[in-house]
């Protein structure tokens, strides 16, 4: 039984590319908004139908 | 089936194993294999992660279940889009700058090798099983509403997964989940579009809605906060958020998906895209149930959608009380049609008063067929006890009934397609996680690339066979399904514990991290024991919650008498 970690080569790390909103707290945003946008459209349409 | 849709069928699902196997040929050393180069963008990790989560059950008993219970089910998915925003701050950058292969990989490097073999293990065990039931549980609904033999059906979808999951390793399953996805989506967008056709001359979409909101099927939200109703918005949020930080921070079908960006930022814009999508596209899924429902208020449903109980129940002692119910409930339903259609006439007629007394009348005569198909459930139940509901039969027995040849091929493939995207994700992720934490970690640890390749390739195939035989074992055996999500929500609880440790925690060091997991999955195993000989009465999903809180709690206790290191700290 092998105790030793298996030595991968180290890679370079490819330059990230920047996310498109320009920050990730503005790509985080979109994604809650959008969760609150939906849950408010489906209380709208539970309100509608229901 | 017809012959054209035994063409689409047979047409879709050779390509997309020919598709597999070309496009992931040339994997030389472990990297290509097992993380595509790390060279996918952003729309392909998203397709993949949706089609790994989506399996066959999920699009026939989603459309079920808005047929049976409504819309409320969209709730469970809310904390989805928090947990993907959450994981692209902690895990997506994390993983990627350790360059690991595998979520468990990480814990060698912030606790010790044990815990890391540990949570390894953990999830084979619970993985392996619940790859046999992505096999089975789709199988069994085609096997019963199509008449297709249940072992052929495990086989031929096991074996069509494990030739290009084993051949082209994890560019083939994300490339081919890309076009699955597609075909999954555009199958039931088809199956919407023709529903609303087949509705009687008149109705719209605007009154299908009515009439399926006025029987209960339009309850998307919930905001009454109680701990007994499953699906509201607080258990969404909040219970959901964990269970699908469990998901895609630590289960390695998952992580797998998201490893193979080609950057921090194509990973996490993959899984917060699938934050983005995941919600309306359920909601989507469970319309389309909601318009089935619709549908057979206009066309007579029958009374149970599992034909082979059914079957069963005319040939039993109880065949003549059956009979009756089936009597009446074809006269309740000429019941409630009639209601129905003075609905919709009198909503387009802009009478308000008249619509309400029509939505009184149509509530009690829905009332009158759900007690009448209680009754027949009970005699179903009398005959057979161990029978599981029908809402997995709904939808598919819609599909061969009523949607036009060709389609139905479509429908069936994109079924088989939702089986085989999850299943050849567990499969690499159980080849990799067997591989890379395990036999090279503890076993082979020098040896060449190519080796681990073939050894990868080696665990894929084995992984596989394991799930068909699974698949099979569970055949006769359908209460076993269950045992398996029991068998599941026994170790869950655990890995997510572990992970939180490492994720959120400084002050804890690998041996006591080892220690909470070691006691908690013990404490669970007993909680369990004890259920099952009746001196408990605990619903297992509850072991998910004893087994998370009890790794942080055993490990905060017992890490002030255990000393040594403290925690490493991932390097920077």
């Amino acid at each position: 039984m092998s105790a030793e970690p298996h030595d991968d080569p180290v890679e370079p790390e490819a330059p990230e590319e920047p996310p498109p909103l320009g920050t990730w707290p503005r790509v985080y945003a979109v994604v809650l908004g959008n969760l609150a946008f939906w849950i408010l459209v489906f209380y709208l349409f539970t309100r509608a139908f229901q | 089936m017809r012959w054209l849709d035994w063409i689409v069928l047979v047409v879709a699902v050779v390509f997309i194993v020919v598709y597999g196997v070309w496009k992931g040929r040339g994997s030389k050393d472990l990297k290509g294999y097992l993380l595509s180069d790390r060279n996918m963008g952003w729309a392909t990790i998203a397709l993949s992660i949706m089609a790994t989560q989506a399996s066959a059950i999920t699009f026939l008993s989603t459309p079920g279940q808005a047929y049976a219970d409504g819309m409320r089910f969209v709730q469970f998915y809310f904390g989805l889009p928090i947990a993907a925003v959450i994981l692209s701050i902690t895990a997506v950058p994390l993983y990627h700058r350790l360059r690991v292969y595998t979520a468990y990989e990480y814990l060698e490097g912030r606790f010790d090798v044990k815990t890391r073999s540990l949570a390894a293990l953990l999830f084979l065990v619970q993985r392996g099983l619940a790859a046999g039931l992505t096999i089975f549980a789709p199988a069994l609904v085609l096997s019963v509403i199509l008449g297709w033999d249940l072992t052929a059906t495990n086989v031929a979808v096991g074996v069509l997964v494990i030739v290009y999951t084993a051949a082209g390793g994890t560019r083939a399953v994300s490339w081919t989940q890309g076009y699955q996805m597609v075909i999954i989506m555009g199958g039931m967008f088809l199956a919407f579009l023709i529903i609303l056709w087949r509705l009687p001359e008149g109705v719209g979409l605007i009154d299908a809605t009515r009439v399926a909101g006025t029987l209960g099927r339009m309850n998307a939200i919930d905001f009454r906060f109680d701990l007994d109703n499953r699906y509201n918005i607080w258990s969404g949020i909040i219970a959901g958020c964990f269970l699908q930080l469990s998901y895609f921070g630590t289960d390695q079908s998952q992580v797998a998906r998201y490893l193979t960006g080609r950057s921090v930022t194509q990973s996490r814009m993959g899984l917060l895209v699938n934050g983005l999508v995941k919600v309306p596209m359920q909601f989507f899924i469970l319309f389309v149930g909601a318009m089935v429902f619709v549908f057979y208020q206009f066309t007579a449903p029958p009374i149970f959608f599992n034909p082979v109980e059914v079957d069963g129940v005319r040939l039993s002692a109880h065949a003549e009380r059956f009979a009756a119910l089936e009597d009446d409930y074809r006269s309740a339903f000429g019941e409630r049609l009639a209601q129905v259609e003075e609905l919709v006439a009198a909503s387009s007629g802009g009478n308000p008063a008249r619509q309400a007394a029509a939505e009184a009348e149509l509530r009690q005569a829905d009332a009158r067929m759900a007690a009448i198909r209680e009754d027949a459930v009970a005699v179903l139940r009398a005959n057979n006890p161990g029978m599981a509901s029908d809402t997995n039969y709904v939808f598919l027995s819609f599909v061969v009934g009523y949607l036009p040849v060709g389609v139905v091929g479509l429908l069936i493939a994109a079924i088989l397609f939702a089986s085989m995207s999850s299943t050849a994700s567990e499969l690499n992720a159980l080849a990799s996680t067997s591989v890379v934490d395990l036999y090279r970690r503890l076993f082979r640890g020098r040896a060449s690339e190519a080796h681990y390749v073939v050894a990868s390739k080696a665990a894929t195939v084995v992984w596989g066979l394991v799930a068909i035989g699974f698949a099979e074992l569970f055949r006769g055996h359908q209460t076993l399904v269950e045992a398996v999500n029991i068998v599941g929500s026994l170790f869950y609880g655990t890995i997510l514990g572990i992970f939180l440790a490492a994720f959120y925690t400084r002050r804890l060091g690998g041996a006591a991290v080892f220690v909470g997991a070691v006691t908690a999955e013990l404490v669970v195993l007993a909680f369990h024991l004890l259920t099952v000989l009746g001196y408990f009465d605990l619903a297992y999903l509850w072991y998910n919650v004893i087994g998370c809180t009890l790794v942080l709690a055993v490990a905060f206790l017992v890490q002030p008498f255990l000393g040594g290191a403290p925690a490493r700290r991932p390097p920077a």
